[in-house]
C-alpha cells in the first residue's frame, strides 16, 4: 500500500450531493475528493450531518429519491464514472464491484425471511457463479464459515430475531462479501455492538481484507476504530473534507483545529483529567452555510479572513505519492504548508 | 468532597435480586423459566460521588437502575434510601423520595414530549411536585436553563428545534428542577456526537460539584466511566464481578472479564501495541446461565472449580472487590 505508482481503485472527484427539501436545499456533500487504493482502508470521520453517510449512498447510487441528487463531480471506479451508469448497470455493480455494510443489522435484514434465504438471494443474482440450489447452499455455508458463524449449516434456517446482534451483523457481513466485491463501504457497522463483540467483528473484517485484498471505506465517528482499522482517514465537517492524511499523521499532528479539538475532547481509559476539552456550539445548518470556513464560528483561532473566505487545501509536502498527502483546509497552515490550486491533490 | 470524613451513603443496595418470568404461547401463557436479570448485588452510592455500572447488553445494569428508581420491585433484597426501604415507602416519604431521586435517559429524542414547549417540560415537576404557582415556577425556570447552558429565551421552543446535546441539557434541567440528591444517568452521552459528549460530561461534573449531587452512571464506554466515576462496578449476567475505585479498576483490573473489556476498548493511538483480548464467543443466555462462574465458558483461565462453584465477591485489596477463583 506504499507504492506511489499504484492506481486508485476508486476515485471521487469534487462530489456534491444536495438534498432538496421543502425548507430549502441542504448541501449534504459539497465538493469532496479522495482516492482509495487497492487493499487500503480509508476512514471517513465526522459527526452527524457531516455528510459521510450521504457520500456513501452517492457512491452506491442509493440516494433517497427524489430528494437526494448528485449535482456535480465524478465517482471513478477503475477509471469508469459510476454517475454515467444506468439504473440497471448500477444494479449489477452493487454487491459485485462495490458493496456496503449498513449501520443497523436489525433494519437491514428482512424479519420475514431466514438468514439463509437472504444470503442465497444474493447468490441468485445475474452472473452469479452458483447456478444450482445445492451449489448456492454450499456457498452460503462457506460464507457463514468465513464470517465465523458457529455451526453454519444449522444457522441458515434461522430468522434474524433468533440471532444476537453480533451474529446478525456477521450475516450482513456475509451478504456484503457474497458477490466478491473489490470495494466495501462499511457505514458504522459496529455502533450497535458491545465492546468485546465489536472487537471480534473488526478483527474479522481485517482478516477478510487480508485474504481477499478488499479495499474498505470505513465510516465512523470513533477515533479508536480509526486507529485500529484504517490506513488513512478523511475528517469531514459540514459536507467537506477538512483534513486528510495517514492515521498516524492525523494522530501525531492534527492540522485542522476541528480534528485537533475532537481528539482533545475524548476521555481516555488510561488517564485522569478534571474536565475534558470541549468544542462549544454546534455545526452550521447545511441549508444556511456561512461564506467562509464552516468551522470558524466554533474555532478558537478564527479571524476575519476565516469567516469571509473558505480556505483552500494546504499540503504539508508533495513527496507522498498519489493520495498520500497530508492536507488540511485551514488558513493557519498558510505560512508553513504549500497551497494547492486544485480542490484536492 | 473535600471533607476528610467518609461521605455518607445516599443509596444502598443490599443483596438485591430481580428475576422475570419467561413465558411461551400467546393466549395460554406458560411459564418456562426465569431470567435472573439482577442476581444478588450490593453496593452504595455515596454523597457527592459517582458510582458507575459497566457491562455489555443484558448484564442487568439498566434493571439495576430501574430498581433504584422504583420502576421495578426486587424479588429479593432491599434498596435503601437514607436508611429506609425504597419499596416500602408511602405517603409523604414516598413523595420526598421521588423528588430526591431523578433520572436522565439515553435518548433525548424519545424522553421529551414533542408537543410540549421546553419551558413547560422543565417546569412540570415544579408545578406538580412542589405545587408552585406558574409565576413562581417561571422565576425558577430562568435559573435552571442558565444552569445547564440554555438561553432562557428558548423556553418557548419545542424539543424538535433543538440538537441532541441541547435536548440532553433540557432533560438535565428537568431532573435538576426539584433539587435532587441523586440522579440516575442511563447512558447520558452515548447517543450524542463526539464534540457534544465532552460538553455534557463537563456540565454534569460542574453540576455535581455545585449541588453536591450523587450520580449512578450507566455506561458501556469504559473511558466515559473512568472519566466520570469515583467507584465502578463491572456486571456480567446479572452479577457484579468486580468493584473498585475507578482508578484501581482501570489501572489494575483483576477479573478476567474486566481485563477483556478493557482490552476490547480500542486505544486512542494508531501505533500502540495492543494485546489481543483473550475472550471469545458471546454472552450466554441469562435464561440458562452456565453453572459455577457464569463467565467460565469465555474465560481463558477457567479451571475445574470455575465450572462447579460460583465465586464469591471478596475484598482482595482495600476497596477492591473481585469474584474470581483465580485469587
Amino acid at each position: 500500500m506504499d507504492s506511489s505508482s499504484a492506481v486508485p481503485i476508486l476515485e471521487v472527484r469534487d462530489l456534491a450531493t444536495y438534498l432538496r427539501t421543502r425548507s430549502g436545499t441542504v448541501k449534504a456533500v459539497d465538493g469532496v475528493s479522495f482516492s482509495l487504493m487497492p487493499g487500503e482502508t480509508l476512514g471517513i470521520v465526522g459527526e452527524s450531518g457531516s455528510g459521510k453517510s450521504m457520500m456513501a449512498l452517492s457512491i452506491m447510487g442509493l440516494l433517497p429519491e427524489p430528494v437526494g441528487e448528485v449535482v456535480r463531480g465524478e465517482i471513478l471506479f477503475n477509471g469508469v464514472d459510476l454517475l454515467t451508469k444506468s439504473r440497471s448497470e448500477m444494479q449489477r455493480i452493487r454487491g459485485r464491484a462495490i458493496s456496503m455494510i449498513p449501520q443497523d443489522p436489525m433494519t437491514s435484514l428482512d424479519p420475514m425471511f431466514t438468514v439463509g434465504d437472504q444470503l442465497m438471494e444474493v447468490l441468485r443474482m445475474p452472473q452469479a457463479h452458483e447456478t444450482r440450489p445445492s451449489d448456492r447452499k454450499a456457498r452460503a455455508v462457506d460464507l457463514f464459515r468465513r464470517v465465523k458463524i458457529p455451526s453454519p449449516e444449522l444457522r441458515l434456517p434461522s430468522y434474524p430475531h433468533q440471532m444476537s446482534g453480533g451474529m446478525r451483523q456477521r450475516v450482513v457481513g456475509a451478504i456484503s462479501i457474497a458477490g466478491a466485491p473489490s470495494v466495501l463501504i462499511a457505514d458504522e457497522p459496529t455502533t450497535s455492538l458491545d465492546p468485546t463483540i465489536q472487537y471480534q467483528y473488526l478483527s474479522l473484517l481485517k482478516e477478510i481484507q487480508r485474504e481477499t485484498g478488499l479495499s474498505i471505506i470505513f465510516i465512523t465517528h470513533d477515533f479508536g476504530i480509526l486507529a485500529f482499522m484504517c490506513d488513512r482517514a478523511a475528517v469531514m465537517y459540514a459536507g467537506r473534507i477538512v483534513e486528510m492524511g495517514t492515521v498516524q499523521e492525523l494522530f501525531d499532528e492534527p492540522s485542522h483545529p476541528y480534528t485537533d479539538a475532537l481528539m482533545r475532547s475524548l476521555p481516555a481509559i488510561d488517564a485522569d483529567v478534571e474536565f475534558l476539552y470541549s468544542i462549544e456550539g454546534q455545526p452550521p445548518a447545511l441549508d444556511a452555510l456561512p461564506p467562509g470556513c464552516r468551522f470558524a464560528a466554533r474555532c478558537p483561532l478564527a479571524d476575519e479572513r476565516c469567516r469571509a473566505e473558505y480556505p483552500p487545501y494546504f499540503v504539508k509536502s508533495f513527496d507522498g505519492g498519489v493520495g498520500r498527502h497530508h492536507i488540511a483546509a485551514c488558513w493557519r497552515r498558510e505560512e508553513t504548508w504549500h497551497r494547492t490550486a486544485a480542490p484536492s491533490p | 468532597m473535600a471533607s476528610n470524613s467518609r461521605p455518607k451513603p445516599v443509596i444502598q443496595l443490599d443483596h438485591v435480586a430481580k428475576s422475570f418470568p419467561v413465558t411461551r404461547g400467546l393466549i395460554l401463557k406458560k411459564q418456562v423459566g426465569r431470567v435472573r436479570a439482577v442476581d444478588d448485588i450490593s453496593f452504595e452510592i455515596l454523597e457527592g460521588e459517582t458510582f458507575s455500572l459497566v457491562g455489555e447488553t443484558g448484564c442487568g445494569k439498566t434493571t439495576t437502575a430501574r430498581l433504584i428508581l422504583r420502576i421495578e420491585t426486587p424479588t429479593a433484597g432491599r434498596v435503601l434510601w437514607e436508611g429506609a426501604d425504597v419499596h416500602q415507602l408511602s405517603g409523604s416519604r414516598l413523595k420526598d423520595f421521588r423528588t430526591s431521586v431523578q433520572a436522565v435517559f439515553q435518548d433525548p429524542w424519545s424522553s421529551l414530549n414533542p408537543r410540549m414547549r421546553v419551558g413547560s417540560i422543565i417546569m412540570e415537576p415544579l408545578l406538580y411536585h412542589r405545587r408552585l404557582s406558574r409565576a413562581e415556577a417561571k422565576a425558577q425556570l430562568e435559573t435552571l436553563m442558565q444552569d445547564v447552558g440554555l438561553h432562557p429565551h428558548q423556553a418557548d421552543h419545542f424539543p424538535h428545534e433543538f440538537s441532541g446535546g441541547q435536548r440532553q441539557r433540557i432533560a438535565i434541567a428537568r431532573a435538576l428542577s426539584l433539587r435532587p440528591q441523586v440522579i440516575v444517568l442511563d447512558e447520558p452521552v452515548s447517543s450524542l456526537d463526539v464534540s457534544i459528549r465532552a460538553q455534557i460530561m463537563n456540565l454534569l461534573r460542574n453540576l455535581q460539584k455545585r449541588f453536591g449531587l450523587s450520580y449512578l452512571l450507566i455506561a458501556h464506554s469504559l473511558a466515559t466511566a473512568r472519566h466520570m466515576s469515583n467507584q465502578v462496578a463491572v456486571m456480567y449476567l446479572g452479577k457484579i464481578v468486580e468493584r473498585a475505585p475507578s482508578r484501581d479498576l482501570f489501572d489494575d483490573p483483576m477479573h478476567p472479564y474486566t481485563q477483556a473489556l478493557i482490552a476490547s476498548s480500542l486505544p486512542l493511538r494508531p501505533d500502540s501495541s495492543h494485546p489481543e483480548p483473550p475472550v471469545v464467543g458471546e454472552v450466554p443466555s441469562p435464561i440458562d446461565p452456565p453453572a459455577g462462574c457464569s463467565f467460565h465458558p469465555r474465560c481463558p483461565f477457567a479451571m475445574e472449580r470455575c465450572r462447579q462453584e460460583t465465586p464469591e465477591l471478596r475484598e482482595l485489596k482495600p476497596g477492591h472487590w473481585v469474584a474470581c477463583h483465580l485469587y
